[in-house]
């Protein structure tokens, strides 16, 4: 293990937060908030480049960074980032205690917008505008982005990246990393500013607008509002947002082949079609279940897409408070928030591409059983299915399981009911926001203990990582010297 | 610029490390699934798993972008399709490696028939390198330029030479024309003048006629005697080439093979070269073909390890110069620590051919640098110059010329000969001006006068 150069590279990842932390700071003065407000920030930020000088003092000895260090650097920049990133709220005095404060940043930066906040409202603009901009941040990814900004281009940042990017595979656009990270950027940074656009002319303020932007852009959910998006009452900003929330739930590989003019490669994607299907069939099942309360087609219709779309695409902006829907209806949204959206985008969940994978093998099993001499290749995406990616799809479904019943297990220990502990897990360990019962969409994490709420956070963190690089962080054998 | 690599073999993934490292945009192409995911996580490019020889293929590692493309997979054939094809779909500069002896024999007509820009044989470069190894018996390294006119030879200075303490003008006057273009010394290179003065332990590159030469290295009182009879372990293609360059420049060869087939056809091809049939590690026929009394050794066994230890029991049995081939790439700096005089690996001989050729592109993409060669680690650079009508740098004779610290004029190529120049000299229009200086990135050769 090479320690020295993760240590340079943290380093690194200090300078980064502090300069972002910037962002609020000016916001901050910009709104006149105070003496307070301005220390809540500045102290972090001098502590933050304190640090980073610190680390980065001395260049490592040794180049060697393989996929070990990849996978700890990787855990380490998440957990240090929730970690820079909730002082502010300790020091300002609106978020007491630590621990509430290291849960809601992980929440902001692993997208997942679970809050502890009893009242949103009380936050001063400056911390309400960090919490959400984390979002956008945490959605691409922190490495991509700093690889995105870093000139240099050496080849060991491969490991750091493949273990940041969600999906059982990683495809670069391009040859070069820095360049596939600066056209992700690029064209995530495009979308969240026309969906801004947008958003300002549905007759939103400037700030609430960059707030909705980037909690869709990055597939969050942070709120300004107590009642979030339902606060508006307006059906235009619903339906803007829903499909907001879904086109960034679609693996952003389509969107670079569509900016090269390959938009046919990119419609015959085929987690595209399961992802669409599945939305489809998710939102005519709920309007089935949900018909008896509407009178009107419209509300009815709004309200089931908007909720699929929040749930699949691992959102969690709220307009209605599906906690008190059939328990049918509950039960599709606990699939979908299993499924997540597609891979290589911003959201979380177990992502449509492996679903897809462990259908198709499944069925193919089936078949095989009933005839074993009939040899069925199984295809997905054009390309033959191999043994080799059907066990570490199957693999990482086991860890996902196991890692899920320990996380149920730990909350359960401080949990009302059922409903509350694996909703509770589920939304958070899929970086959606809200569950199921007392922490659904109305309700928030303010309850649990803080034994409870680190578990969350770090289940919010494994989750954004696909586990492995907090599970290899956390080995004990990763740490021996041979 | 855009790369396009095809096979992820030995020679490949020297490519790959080599182009990946710098600013160019690497695709790898190869059949091999296990080949691609490795290379993947080792280097920062990207990679298009199937037949390289195919349309579907090289359109999707965006053949019709590229700039270069590399056919280097284990199949000659292979590579000359997809060499055919890349000619077909894009303005590519195209470079095949072609290996079967057979076909080498036409390269020149399949260069032209294939639309092939380079075509490059890893073995015949490699005899190529030991055969012109041999004619410097004193060099440690020779680098050859402008076709082979010129080369460049790099010889250490031992503490008890003659010339320790002169500088560069006192030599001159010791009647030993040669011109040293660089010294290396502490692992910094300078570019000498007149009054540099030589220490122990430097390593000159030095370049001139041959005649020159050799009285230089009688000043320097090395062993420059000319080396005439050779010792080759082992018979496989390179072994072939090899004896094809000696033979016509009267060497006496001889060669130890095992495989009774193999010997039977080197001694039926080459009548003038002893051929013995037996094991070339055995010491006790080694002993009988007195090794001893060769000049030179060469193993060239498929086997590493049998090479090392027989190029370690050549120089103990004092055998004057000693070469051994290894055929992993990576070993070659490993090894080099044994104690081994002279390391020789195809692969490597290759790439560094491939990446002037690669260099020379970049480089010459609107400017008028011919060639360029890297020398001593990237300190300093060799750079071939087409002189135009109207440089400034015309007509003025060397001495009154005002270059840049660490520019030297190396050699003048006018009309197909060489002159190795003195102060009296002058560069004229349509002259090619071989230039070695510390000054790098240069790209038109008025930026190497001072202002």
């Amino acid at each position: 293990m090479n320690i020295q150069s993760i240590r340079y590279r943290l380093g690194l990842i200090c300078v980064l937060e502090a300069l972002v932390l910037f962002l609020p700071f000016f916001l901050a003065v910009f709104f006149r908030e105070g003496w307070s407000s301005y220390r809540a920030y500045l102290i972090p930020i001098s502590i933050l480049l304190l640090v980073a000088v610190l680390a980065t003092r001395k260049k490592p000895k040794s180049e060697a960074f393989y996929a070990k260090e990849g996978f700890v650097f990787c855990a380490l920049t998440w957990f240090v980032l929730a970690f820079g990133g909730a002082w502010p709220f300790v020091i300002q005095g609106s978020i007491p205690k630590f621990y509430d404060a290291f849960f809601e940043m992980a929440s902001g930066f692993t997208t997942t917008g679970a809050s502890i906040l009893r009242d949103v409202e009380a936050l001063p603009q400056s911390l309400l505008f960090w919490r959400s901009f984390s979002h956008l941040i945490g959605g691409m990814g922190v490495l991509v982005f700093a690889i995105a900004i870093l000139s240099q281009g050496d080849n060991s940042s491969i490991h750091a990246i493949k273990a940041e990017v969600p999906g059982p595979s990683f495809g670069k656009l391009v040859s070069k990393m820095r360049d596939t990270a600066r056209w992700l950027y690029l064209i995530y940074l495009a979308m969240m500013l026309g969906l801004l656009l947008i958003l300002c002319l549905c007759g939103m303020s400037l700030f609430d607008a960059c707030i909705y932007a980037f909690g869709t852009a990055g597939t969050g959910g942070f709120a300004n509002y107590s009642d979030s998006l339902a606060h508006f009452h307006s059906p235009l900003i619903e339906w803007v947002i829903a499909f907001g929330m879904l086109l960034f739930g679609v693996n952003f590989n389509l969107y670079f082949l569509i900016v090269m003019r390959q938009g046919k490669k990119a419609l015959r994607s085929e987690e595209l079609r399961w992802y669409i299907g599945i939305v489809i069939a998710a939102t005519v099942a709920i309007c089935f279940l949900l018909a008896p309360r509407y009178t009107q087609l419209e509300p009815l219709l709004r309200d089931s897409f908007f909720t699929v779309a929040t749930v699949i695409s691992t959102t969690g902006f709220g307009t209605v408070d599906f906690a008190v829907w059939p328990l049918a209806a509950r039960v599709i949204l606990l699939f979908l928030m299993f499924t997540g959206a597609c891979a290589g985008s911003t959201a979380g969940g177990f992502k449509i591409a492996r679903v897809a994978l462990l259908t198709k093998s499944a069925g193919s099993e089936v078949q095989r059983q009933i005839k074993p001499r009939h040899l069925r290749p199984t295809y997905f995406e054009g390309h033959h299915v191999t043994e080799k990616m059907i066990s570490s799809v199957a693999h990482y479904f086991m860890l996902y399981t196991i890692c899920f019943a320990v996380l149920v297990f730990l909350v359960s220990i401080d949990s009302p009911d059922i409903e509350t502990a694996i909703g509770a897990v589920s939304a958070t360990f899929n970086n959606i926001g809200p569950g199921l019962s007392a922490v659904g969409p109305t309700q928030n994490y303010a309850d649990f203990t803080p034994f409870s709420k680190l578990c969350l956070s770090f289940g919010m963190i494994a989750g954004r990582l696909e586990i492995l690089p907090v599970l290899i962080f956390f080995s004990p054998h990763t740490w021996k010297r041979v | 610029m855009n790369i396009v690599i095809m096979g992820g073999g030995k020679i490949g993934r020297l490519l790959c490390k080599e182009f990946s490292d710098s600013e160019h945009n690497v695709t790898l192409v190869d059949e091999d699934s296990e080949v691609v995911e490795d290379l993947l996580d080792r280097y920062d490019m990207n990679a298009v798993l199937g037949n390289g020889a195919t349309y579907n293929t090289l359109m999707e590692a965006g053949i019709a972008e590229a700039d270069i493309f590399i056919a280097v997979a284990d199949r000659d054939e292979i590579n000359l399709v997809a060499a055919v094809i890349c000619q077909q779909l894009s303005d590519a500069f195209t470079i095949a490696r072609v290996r079967n002896p057979e076909y080498g024999k036409h390269l020149k007509w399949m260069r032209e028939g294939f639309g092939v820009n380079l075509l490059i044989n890893p073995d015949m470069e490699a005899a190529h390198y030991i055969a012109r190894n041999l004619n410097f018996p004193a060099a440690k390294a020779v680098e050859s330029f402008a076709h082979g006119h010129v080369n460049i030879v790099a010889v250490e200075v031992a503490a008890s030479s003659k010339i320790v303490g002169l500088s560069l003008m006192q030599v001159r006057q010791k009647r030993a024309n040669v011109l040293i273009c660089a010294i290396e010394r502490q692992n910094q290179v300078v570019i000498p003048n007149g009054a540099t003065r030589i220490e122990a332990g430097d390593i000159l590159h030095l370049t001139g006629p041959l005649v020159e030469m050799n009285r230089f290295y009688h000043l320097l009182g090395v062993d420059s005697d000319r080396i005439d009879s050779v010792l080759v372990i082992g018979g496989n293609r390179i072994t072939y080439y090899l004896i094809s360059y000696l033979l016509p420049q009267h060497f006496r060869i001889k060669v130890i093979e095992r495989d009774p087939a193999i010997a039977m056809r080197l001694a039926d091809q080459y009548p003038e070269v002893t051929v013995i049939l037996g094991d070339g590690t055995d010491q006790n026929i080694l002993a009988e073909e007195r090794r001893e009394s060769y000049d030179c050794e060469i193993s060239l066994t498929g086997i590493d390890e049998e090479n090392i230890v027989a190029a370690l029991l050549a120089e103990r049995a004092g055998v004057r110069k000693v070469m051994t081939k290894v055929s992993r790439p990576e070993m070659v700096d490993e090894i080099g620590g044994l104690g081994l005089q002279s390391v020789i690996n195809p692969q490597l001989i290759s790439r560094d051919i491939i990446l002037r050729h690669v260099r020379a592109l970049q480089n010459s993409q609107g400017s008028k640098v011919e060639a360029l060669y890297r020398l001593f680690n990237k300190k300093a650079e060799l750079l071939q110059f087409c002189v135009e009508e109207g440089a400034a740098i015309c007509g003025i004779s060397l001495h009154s010329l005002a270059l840049k610290p660490g520019v030297l004029i190396a050699y003048i190529i006018r009309k197909g000969s060489v002159i190795y120049p003195d102060g009296s000299n002058a560069i004229y229009p349509d002259d090619r001006v071989i230039v070695v200086t510390t000054v790098l990135g240069c790209s038109d050769i008025d930026e190497l006068l001072k202002n």
